[in-house]
């Protein structure tokens, strides 16, 4: 896909696209996740599946005492299966704010994939380049009802490809809290996105967690049975 | 009978000194007595008045089983019957309906898990005083859209402002995740940190929505008339109202209620030993009195005063003492009482830990009325059996033996 | 010469020397007894609250208190062991691992505080067999655990029964573990009661994937040293760039306001009954002076010089009063030392209320040695302040006048 496009596209119909290309109507990932902290790291592996945007159930691979862990996501509803402990556990409020698996991203986060197209109007303020590559400048601002967190969050999406290169996320007095940056962009199947992504929390000093796309696919069938309570526990 | 009163108040002012720090010593003792009383009562009503009256009110009804797990599905059964008996009570002053649910409230800077009451606006104005506590910001007038009122400790930790964004995590009706958002419309201050930091006040209607109550409610809050109303709302309310739980604010908070006995009777102890010392202070001195005036009370004796007349003569003095100092020290506890309930005593240097108890940090004293007469009867009786022990010493006087010392 | 006079005065009104100092061993008496009996109260409650579950004293790493989490974790181990058993003071140092985790069980869920201890050493602190309402108490078993009751309560689970647990561990590694409840216990304090649950250390560290790591030290001080004394100790011989040490009054700063401002009425009170007592004492001085103005006239007109008597005089209040406080004190000393060793028992009401907020109900006496010492200065104090009446009384002492007395 290259350049002229004719129609000018509006700001929302550009997030828009570049979170559906993410995604596919499904998606089959397997990940490579180092939570970096100043006085340790520590490596997990894990397989994803995603339906739309409601759906996605991810296995940990390793490291070994981890292994065999399922997090389900329905909806609004997030679904925790300890193999040690061979329990199904289903988060309740409190927990949601709790950071997943040790990383500097919410159990929420996961829940609320789709919200910067939704929850958000958006505007195009500019263009940038960013690793080398065009992209856009937009500012996503929270719709009336929306219920998040962020006072505006900045997005650099590339013209050609429309990946997501860098998100800047601000709280309402306009001070930049958590940033989001995305590099070596890869071919995987037809599509090109970002084969690293880094969450920073800014002013948490050597802190950061770096997500690595070691295999991507799209568009695959995933049976509807992956996405339910009972299978997690015979995910493989 | 006349001559006797004549000359024991005489004997009295003769040593004016003497006598005066008798009577300075009843007035202190009374004064500082009463006062510190006062101090302790006010600092435990004001600590029961504060829960009272921003949130605890008179009378709770509930589901019976909703203070146990706070299951939000046990909500108050049948509540327009409910409603409809109180409403008739004529000793109910003003009651409000409240949903009561826990959840997470979060920002940017963090979160932190409140309770989250949904509260019609209008009715919880007549019921309790958040609304005139607020330090900021307006009480459910301003904002149309999902406006919260929350306590300024929590404020403080998310840094939140007039007009912050809050996002409340919570299960609704149905056992669902939810998310709403809300903006801060007020920020309020009561006595208890606690409760400032973990309460939060909507809009009954905005949380309605979110959590698919269906007009279902948890907790009915009642005011009555006067605090001493209560037994008779509550026993008026429970032979009608049979499905639900109806419980008074000393059930609720029983801490409260006891606190309030305990310290009574630590006063009242105090009280006892200050009398004690006052009656020592009050034998010495009029011992003394008497020993002194050996010469001049056997020559009484020797011109034929007879005992009894000696006995009153020595209790009349004492009692004339005590009925000058008694009057005054009440007087002087009475004022320095009441501008103290108008003006409060500042204690902040404690205010931390007082607050954290539930108690301001300004003490505003208080006594029953009652409480005075009771004092100054007592210390006039504690005078008259001071007294008895030198007019008994005084009998024991030889007159002629007497009439010679020196 | 002088001693032997004021000996002689005070001898010659027996009567008036009694009665002063009998008012004066009164208010020792009086005002001991309600000291000990304040200070004996906060004692317990401190002993109850400090002394049987946070400790006088906790050693953290550096930082722990700030930022309660893993990573401000110690590493606990023979070595560090042996170190605070050398520091003076210190009779036992008893670890404990603590996290907060989801505890959950089929529909319910609820966030808990998770204490790995060592029980051998918990019972060092307080008798758990005294607190186990259900259940056997300790067990060897690594996957045995014990609830407090509102935690109990709260799932509907009992002695047998199992519970689940997830959470954070140690740098980033998931905790996961399903255990099984051997006891259930009540802790005599309604927060800990709804909040903890007590494991093996050993199974907590494998939980949270944090082998030898503790987050508190609880120093277990001899009763003879004070706190501040023991934390100056350990502050001495610990890096403070890896330790922090942090005494019962930090960690729980609400107690010790509470116990300050029943301190300070308390002492209020006793002012009171000083004030109750000066007057009476004063009194006494007054009329000895105004009675003897006759035969003091005649002591200056002998020669005698003024300062002298001012001196005989002070050292009459002075033997008067040392005698009745020393009086009090030997009065009081019996109801104290009785009623520390058989602590008063409150009754009703107010027992309840004690017992609601985790305290026995029942006030032991302070047995200390300053009580009777402090209080029996102030009087001292006050009644040579009360000289000065006479003294002034003397300096103005025109003997011709006195004489014509």
């Amino acid at each position: 896909m290259s350049w002229p496009q004719i129609k000018a596209q509006t700001a929302t119909e550009i997030v828009d696209k570049s979170d559906k290309i993410a995604r596919g109507t499904t998606s089959y990932a397997e990940v490579k996740i180092r939570v970096v902290r100043p006085k340790w790291s520590k490596d997990m592996n894990l397989k994803i599946w995603s339906k739309g945007t409601d759906y996605s159930v991810s296995l940990v691979t390793s490291p070994a005492k981890e292994k065999g862990s399922v997090f389900l996501k329905r909806k609004t509803e997030v679904w925790n299966y300890i193999p040690s402990i061979e329990r199904t556990i289903k988060l309740p409020p409190s927990m949601m704010m709790q950071n997943w698996m040790g990383t500097d991203m919410t159990n929420d986060d996961l829940v609320k994939q789709s919200s910067i197209v939704v929850d958000y109007t958006h505007t195009i303020i500019g263009t940038e380049k960013v690793i080398g590559l065009d992209c856009w400048k937009l500012e996503l601002t929270p719709k009336e009802d929306a219920a998040v967190v962020w006072g505006k969050i900045i997005m650099w999406i590339d013209k050609t490809n429309y990946m997501q290169l860098k998100i800047e996320f601000y709280d309402e007095d306009a001070f930049l809290v958590n940033k989001l940056i995305a590099y070596h962009p890869k071919k995987f199947g037809n599509r090109t996105l970002p084969s690293k992504i880094e969450y920073i929390p800014v002013d948490k000093k050597g802190q950061k967690t770096v997500i690595e796309y070691l295999v991507w696919k799209f568009d695959l069938s995933i049976p509807d049975t992956y996405f339910t309570s009972n299978y997690m526990k015979r995910l493989r | 009978m006349k001559t006797l009163i004549k000359i024991a108040w005489r004997n009295v002012w003769r040593n004016k000194l003497r006598s005066s720090l008798v009577i300075l010593s009843i007035v202190l003792g009374i004064w500082a007595g009463l006062f510190l009383m006062a101090m302790t009562l006010g600092l435990n009503e004001q600590r029961m008045n504060g829960a009272v009256d921003t949130y605890l009110s008179h009378l709770q009804i509930h589901h019976p089983k909703f203070k146990e797990d706070l299951n939000i599905k046990d909500t108050i059964i049948d509540k327009k019957q409910t409603v409809a008996i109180i409403q008739k009570n004529t000793n109910i002053k003003a009651f409000a309906e409240r949903i009561v649910v826990q959840g997470m409230i979060a920002n940017s800077k963090g979160s932190k898990g409140i309770e989250l009451l949904g509260i019609r606006p209008e009715q919880e104005k007549k019921l309790t005083s958040i609304s005139t506590h607020l330090t900021e910001g307006t009480y459910f007038t301003k904002f149309k859209k999902n406006p919260a009122v929350i306590g300024e400790k929590l404020a403080k930790k998310l840094h939140l402002k007039i007009r912050s964004k809050v996002v409340v995590t919570l299960q609704d009706y149905n056992g669902n995740l939810t998310a709403a958002l809300f903006r801060v419309e007020g920020i309020f201050k009561t006595n208890s940190s606690v409760f400032d930091e973990s309460t939060v006040f909507v809009r009954a209607s905005d949380l309605d929505k979110s959590i698919a109550m269906h007009g279902k409610i948890h907790e009915i809050a009642i005011l009555g008339k006067s605090i001493g109303d209560v037994k008779k709302i509550k026993s008026a309310l429970i032979s009608k109202i049979t499905n639900n739980k109806v419980e008074s604010w000393n059930e609720i908070s029983p801490e409260l209620g006891y606190a309030q006995e305990m310290m009574s009777s630590m006063v009242f102890i105090f009280m006892g030993i200050v009398l004690l010392a006052l009656a020592f202070s009050i034998i010495n001195t009029m011992l003394m009195a008497v020993i002194e005036r050996k010469k001049e009370l056997g020559m009484l004796m020797a011109v034929g005063m007879n005992k009894k007349r000696l006995f009153s003569m020595i209790s009349l003095e004492t009692l004339f003492i005590a009925m000058i100092a008694t009057p005054i020290g009440m007087l002087l506890s009475y004022w320095s009482i009441s501008y103290f309930n108008k003006y409060g005593i500042d204690l902040s240097i404690i205010a931390s830990g007082l607050e954290s108890l539930g108690i301001g940090s300004r003490v505003y004293t208080y006594l029953p009325k009652n409480l005075y007469i009771n004092i100054t009867a007592t210390t006039l009786l504690v005078a008259f059996l001071a007294s008895v022990f030198p007019a008994r010493r005084a009998l024991k006087l030889r007159p002629a033996e007497a009439i010679r010392s020196n | 010469m002088i001693l032997k006079l004021a000996w002689r005065n005070l001898w010659r009104n027996k009567k008036r020397s009694l009665i002063t100092i009998s008012s004066v061993s009164i208010a020792v008496f009086l005002a001991v007894f309600m000291r000990s009996m304040q200070l004996g109260m906060y004692d317990h409650m401190i002993k109850n609250v400090v002394g049987k579950y946070t400790g006088y004293v906790q050693v953290h790493a550096k930082h722990f208190w700030d930022e309660q989490n893993l990573d401000n974790s110690l590493v606990f181990n023979q070595g560090l062991a042996d170190t605070l058993k050398s520091i003076q003071g210190v009779v036992h140092s008893i670890p404990r691992l603590q996290t907060f985790s989801l505890a959950s069980s089929n529909e319910l869920s609820k966030g808990v505080f998770i204490q790995g201890v060592i029980f051998e050493k918990e019972q060092l602190l307080v008798d758990w067999n005294k607190r186990i309402i259900k259940g056997k108490g300790f067990s060897n078993q690594s996957n045995d655990i014990i609830l407090a009751k509102g935690i109990a309560h709260y799932f509907k689970k009992t002695v047998g029964d199992t519970l689940v647990f997830i959470g954070q561990g140690y740098h980033g590694m998931s905790a996961a573990g399903k255990y099984n409840i051997c006891g259930i216990v009540d802790m005599k304090n309604p927060k800990i009661n709804d909040l903890n649950v007590f494991m093996p250390l050993k199974t907590v560290q494998e939980y949270l994937s944090a082998p030898n790591r503790i987050t508190n030290l609880i120093i277990d001080k001899d009763s003879n040293i004070s706190t501040e004394r023991v934390i100056q100790n350990l502050q001495q011989v610990l890096d403070d760039n890896v330790y922090e040490v942090m005494g019962w009054k930090k960690m729980l700063p609400e107690l010790e306001q509470t116990i300050l401002a029943d301190s300070v009425g308390g002492l209020l009170m006793v002012f009171i009954l000083y004030m109750i007592i000066t007057f009476g004492i004063f009194g006494t001085v007054l009329m000895m002076t105004q009675e003897r103005i006759y035969e003091l006239g005649v002591m200056v007109s002998i020669g005698m010089k003024k300062l002298k008597l001012i001196w005989m005089l002070m050292v009459e209040t002075m033997i008067l009063t040392l005698t009745g406080i020393i009086t009090g004190a030997v009065l009081v000393a019996p109801f104290v030392f009785y009623f520390h060793a058989n602590p008063i028992n409150l009754a009703g009401d107010q027992a309840q209320v004690m017992e609601e907020f985790g305290f026995e109900s029942t006030v032991p006496l302070l047995t200390d040695i300053n009580i009777p010492f402090t209080h029996g200065l102030i009087i001292l104090f006050v009644s040579l302040l009360i000289t000065l009446y006479p003294t002034i009384t003397i300096l103005k002492l025109n003997p011709v006048k006195a004489m014509k007395q």
